[in-house]
Order: C-alpha cells, then sequence, then structure tokens
C-alpha cells in the first residue's frame, strides 16, 4: 500500500495544485458470506483513507479497512470472523461551480478491490477472497462557508461502482480445486444486478492554521450475489484526518 | 411526470431492494434443527449416491427430526440428536462441533476389524528409526529362498506414515527414498492414517509415478439442487525432477485410512510398481467444507466428489489388491502378518 501511495503521488501532474486528503476511522461493520457460513456476523472496523485531488480533476483513492466480527445471536458459541481488504481508485471528475461557495463534481473512477473474509471456526474452507476490477461513477457535492472569519466546508462524495468484473469461487468450489486445476467460472461480470456497491462519505472540513481537520462519516457498502453465493460488508465509520492544499514549485 | 415518477420509483426499489443478504434460520431448537437440514440439503454432495447406495432419504429424515419433542429438550439432547440426524448420512466428514463434543459416525471404520496393532508395528520400528517430517522409517533385513532355491539376504525399506496432515516435502521424501537406495522395495504402512492435507498426499504419490498419469476426477456443486455439479475435472499425478522409486512398493492398508489416505491409495492404483495390500480403505471421497448453526456449533460435511479414473465415486473406500488381515496367532509370536505377507509380495 505505501508503494502504491509513493507511485501515485509522484504521477506526471498537469496542474500543480493538489488536495491531499488522510484519515483514519474506526467504526462498526456487518459482514455475511455465505461460502464460509450462514450466520450474520457484526462487529468493528478500522479504516485508512487517503486522496490526492488535482486542481485538472484528477483525483486519486486508496483505502484500506481491518474488522472484526462475532457471529450475531449465538449462544453456545461465538464464532468469529476476521476480514481485511484494499481498494485503489484513479480517475478524473469534472467540478462544476453554479456558485461561488458551491461545488459539485460528476467523474469516473477505474480502480480494484482485493480482500480476504477468515472464519476461525472453519478448517476447510477457513477463508473466502474477494476481488474485483471496477468502473465506477462518483459524484459529490461541496458547500463552504465563513465561520468566525475562516473558511468551512461540509463535502460530500459518492461512488458506485458501474460496471467490471469481480471474483467468486463457485457455489462448492474450494481453493484447493482453485489452485490445481484453475479458476474458470470464477469471474463474472460485475453490475447492479449481482451487488449494488455503494461508497459515500459526508466531511466537515474545520480550518487551521494551514490545513483543514476533517471529521467524517463514510459507509462502505460491498456486496455481491453471484454463483448462489451471497456476501455483504456493510461499514459505517467515524473518521477523522486532515485535508492540505499546496502547490509544487518546480525551481530550475 | 410520470415517466420520471417511474425512474425514480425504480431507483428507490433498487436502492432499498439492492442488499444483497440472507436471512439465516432463527435460533431456536426448531429453527436449528431446519438450518442443519437444509445446510445438508443444499451443500452435501452425496445426497442422491447415498440414496441409491444406502437407501438415505434426506427428505424423509427431516419430518421424521422435527417431530421429534424438541421443546422437551436441553441443549445436549439437541446436541445428540442433531448429531444422530447427521450420522444418518454414514460418513466420517460429516461432524457436529460443540465446545462439549463432536458427533460424528465412525462405522466405516468401528464396524470393521482393526487390522492394526500399535504396539506390534513400533516393534518393527524399533527405537533407532529415522523420522523424516510426517515419516518414520527403517530398513528391514530379510533372509529368503530365491526362485533358485537359494537363500538369500536382502533388505526392504519400511515406512510409516500415520497422519497425511503430518507434512512431507519432496526433499524429505529424497532423503528417505535414497537411504533405501540399497532396498529390494518399500513397504509403505499407512494403516490407521485418518486423512490430512491432499497436498501432502499428491507430494508422496508423485515419487512413485514413472509418467504424467491420470488418476481420477474431482468436481464441486454448482448450485443448491442435489445434481448440480461441475464437470467432472481430470486429476494427474506428475513425477516430480527429484527421486523417483521404481522398484517394488506395497502399500498396507486397513479400514482406518480415510480421506487423504483414500485418495492416496486411489492415486497409488496407477503407481507402476505398487501393490495395495490389506483391507478396503475406509472411504472418505469428499472433499470436506465447514458451515455454522444458529447456535453457534460448527458442521462439517462433505462438498467436493472425488472419483476414481472410471469416474466412480470412493466415497466408500477401495479395495486393495490384495486381501490380508491382521492374524492373532501370529500376533502373539510377535510377527505382523500384514507386515510379513507385504515381505513376500517383495521379490
Amino acid at each position: 500500500m505505501c508503494l502504491a501511495l509513493c507511485v501515485l503521488s509522484v504521477l506526471p501532474l498537469r496542474s500543480q495544485v493538489r488536495e491531499n486528503t488522510f484519515q483514519l476511522g474506526f467504526g462498526g461493520i456487518r459482514v455475511q458470506d455465505t461460502y464460509l457460513s450462514p450466520l450474520k456476523y457484526s462487529g468493528w472496523q478500522l479504516s485508512m483513507f487517503w486522496m490526492t485531488e488535482r486542481e485538472s480533476g484528477f483525483l486519486c483513492q486508496v483505502q484500506g479497512q481491518f474488522s472484526k466480527t462475532n457471529a450475531v445471536g449465538t449462544v453456545m458459541s461465538k464464532p468469529r470472523m476476521l476480514g481485511g481488504g484494499v481498494s485503489v481508485d484513479a480517475g478524473w471528475h469534472y467540478k462544476w461551480h453554479p456558485v461561488d461557495n458551491l461545488r459539485f463534481t460528476l467523474g469516473a473512477l477505474g480502480g480494484l478491490y482485493a480482500g480476504v473474509l477468515y472464519n476461525e471456526n472453519n478448517t476447510n474452507n477457513p477463508a473466502n477472497a474477494h476481488a474485483n476490477i471496477r468502473f465506477s461513477a462518483t459524484v459529490g457535492a461541496r458547500y463552504s462557508f465563513p465561520l468566525w472569519g475562516r473558511t468551512w466546508r461540509v463535502d460530500y462524495k459518492a461512488d458506485v461502482p458501474v460496471i467490471g468484473v469481480l471474483f467468486s469461487p463457485e457455489y462448492g468450489q474450494s481453493y484447493y480445486e482453485m489452485s490445481e486445476y484453475g479458476m474458470s467460472g470464477c469471474f463474472k461480470p460485475l453490475w447492479f444486478g449481482n451487488g449494488l456497491n455503494l461508497r459515500q462519505q459526508l466531511s466537515l472540513d474545520i480550518p487551521f492554521k494551514n490545513f483543514y481537520l476533517r471529521v467524517a462519516y463514510a459507509s462502505d457498502i460491498r456486496q455481491q450475489s453471484v454463483n448462489d453465493l451471497k456476501w455483504h460488508d456493510w461499514g459505517h465509520t467515524g473518521m477523522i484526518g486532515f485535508v492540505r492544499r499546496f502547490s509544487l514549485v518546480k525551481i530550475r | 411526470m410520470k415517466a420520471r415518477l417511474k425512474i425514480w420509483i425504480t431507483s428507490l426499489t433498487l436502492l432499498l431492494g439492492g442488499c444483497v443478504s440472507e436471512e439465516p434460520f432463527e435460533n431456536t431448537y426448531v429453527g436449528n434443527v431446519e438450518a442443519l437440514w437444509q445446510m445438508i440439503d443444499e451443500h452435501y454432495c452425496f445426497l442422491t449416491y447415498k440414496k441409491q447406495t444406502l437407501s438415505v432419504d434426506w427428505k424423509e429424515v427431516r419430518g421424521r427430526y422435527l417431530a421429534a419433542r424438541l421443546d422437551t429438550m436441553n441443549a445436549y439432547n439437541l446436541f445428540d440428536h442433531c448429531a444422530a440426524m447427521l450420522s444418518e448420512l454414514k460418513d466420517g466428514h460429516v461432524n457436529l462441533y460443540s465446545t462439549a463434543d463432536v458427533g460424528r459416525n465412525w462405522s466405516w471404520k468401528e464396524d470393521y476389524p482393526k487390522n492394526l496393532d500399535i504396539e506390534l508395528r513400533e516393534s518393527y520400528l524399533g527405537t533407532r528409526y529415522k523420522i523424516a517430517g510426517g515419516l518414520k522409517y527403517r530398513i528391514l533385513e530379510r533372509e529368503r529362498v530365491d526362485g533358485e532355491g537359494q537363500t538369500v539376504k536382502d533388505s526392504v525399506g519400511y515406512v510409516v506414515y500415520e497422519s497425511f496432515s503430518s507434512a512431507v516435502s519432496h526433499s524429505c521424501i529424497n532423503e528417505v527414498l535414497y537411504y533405501f537406495i540399497k532396498c529390494k522395495g518399500i513397504i509403505l504402512d499407512i494403516r490407521g492414517n485418518g486423512g490430512g492435507k491432499l497436498d501432502n498426499c499428491d507430494i508422496l504419490s508423485s515419487h512413485f509415478f514413472e509418467t504424467k498419469t491420470h488418476v481420477g476426477y474431482m468436481s464441486h456443486k454448482t448450485g443448491k439442487g442435489w445434481d448440480d455439479f461441475s464437470s467432472l475435472e481430470p486429476e494427474y499425478i506428475t513425477p516430480p525432477d527429484y527421486i523417483r522409486w521404481l522398484r517394488p512398493v506395497v502399500v498396507l492398508t486397513n479400514r482406518s485410512c480415510y480421506s487423504a489416505a483414500n485418495t492416496f491409495v486411489r492415486n497409488m492404483k496407477h503407481a507402476p510398481y505398487v501393490i495395495i495390500a490389506g483391507d478396503r480403505t475406509g472411504g472418505g471421497g469428499g472433499m470436506p467444507f465447514n458451515a455454522e448453526m444458529p447456535c453457534g456449533w460448527g458442521v462439517r460435511f462433505s462438498a467436493c466428489p472425488q472419483y476414481d479414473a472410471q469416474g466412480e465415486v470412493v466415497e466408500h473406500g477401495i479395495s486393495p489388491d490384495i486381501f490380508c488381515s491382521l492374524d492373532d496367532e501370529k500376533a502373539k509370536e510377535g510377527k505382523d502378518s500384514m507386515i510379513e505377507t507385504a515381505l513376500t509380495l517383495i521379490e
């Protein structure tokens, strides 16, 4: 992930003005993966979000999370699942300012997600991987307002994968079989019909001396229904971080 | 206006109805029995096969086990009740797990002669045997009369592999085979081996093949129907670029050879210089999966069937090339009649 951040930070710029965001979050998550268990799980997740946005409209974001959940409603024992995943997206959005202090954005992202869920109770099929490559539509709105002599900002953004390719084992397929005899049948088209995914964030940027302190609510809805297997991963996270706007100046 | 309204309603329906979720059964006694029955009904891979071979009617099982007075049971009774329901399948890969017990049906080995005396076997290994990964081995010296009536002295390698969960690597096997370089053959004793990792099974068997050989098939369920299976995936054993043992080998088996050990025997049946001797293997030809009941108990069941090279299911075991059993009288003399038989099979 660090390597991805370094590479993305030095991508060629059409404009040298950029805004970097880094956030850490903690929140609740609900998980179900019928490949591993028919039960629903709930627990907590830690998440990290990094984004760079150029004046030109180019943006790139990296998100990672780790979760720990327990089965809901069981009494005889408390099965546990651990999960983690990383998504990387890059794209461009068009900015429209109907008035000075209001900005709308509309754009497209291309990216990938890779994650794994590990069920501590299972010995024969202990884990399941989730991955996809997708193109997403992204929308956003930002409202700036003066308060106590500084400019505060309220920001909302959301992205929804529209089309792509996802990975899922077949209904009763083992990873042993996949590793030995290939994964044909494990790649399916990703679209609304096999799982509506949505990532959104509402944030308040509080101005400080030369950066914004960002307080945000982020919701990450990942789900898929393919090969008679269902998976959902609904996370709601409170986040805190900072936003810095700066420009690079070349000195010859 | 109407068109716009339709778009909004469609979008809202997509958003609200777009939740991908499956409601588990309620955590009641009835809910748990229902959940367990349905789990097997949708995921277990041998329901049709068990109906044909053992007359297990899983639809009928549901009615019988739900008709019981579940409301009078405590948790221990419920566990036994659920375990009994699973036992109807007579499958060693079908288990129920709680913190207090493991529900099981081990009739595949308990209903048959053991054909293994651990102490007797250990007397052949002695105390100076070598250990390479999960393999215990030593050289057995012997005297025999050859075809011309001459008494000759030679040796046979003896290997005991008790569990396919114990690691073996190509390096380990190379060392063992090199150690046996002057031996006429090898006795590979896997009696009592209840299985483990299929990777170990493939690694070990590969050293006894001369060429890439088709040994069987594997498939998996593609849906909830009893007969929703993928096409058969051929399984091959490819000899490694290491030492290949192309001299006589006798694999000793009994009814406790199960799961990966059963697959090993299936593979070795196709090796050129191998004889399978002993009793029929216990079976376990379905790679298992795990799931959970609403109360939290774990469930294991066969999910991916394995077949032999003729496409026959190997769930109920594999017959040896030569049947032999443990002779109690010889055991009293300190002789393991199965090992002695194996020694005579190596010329």
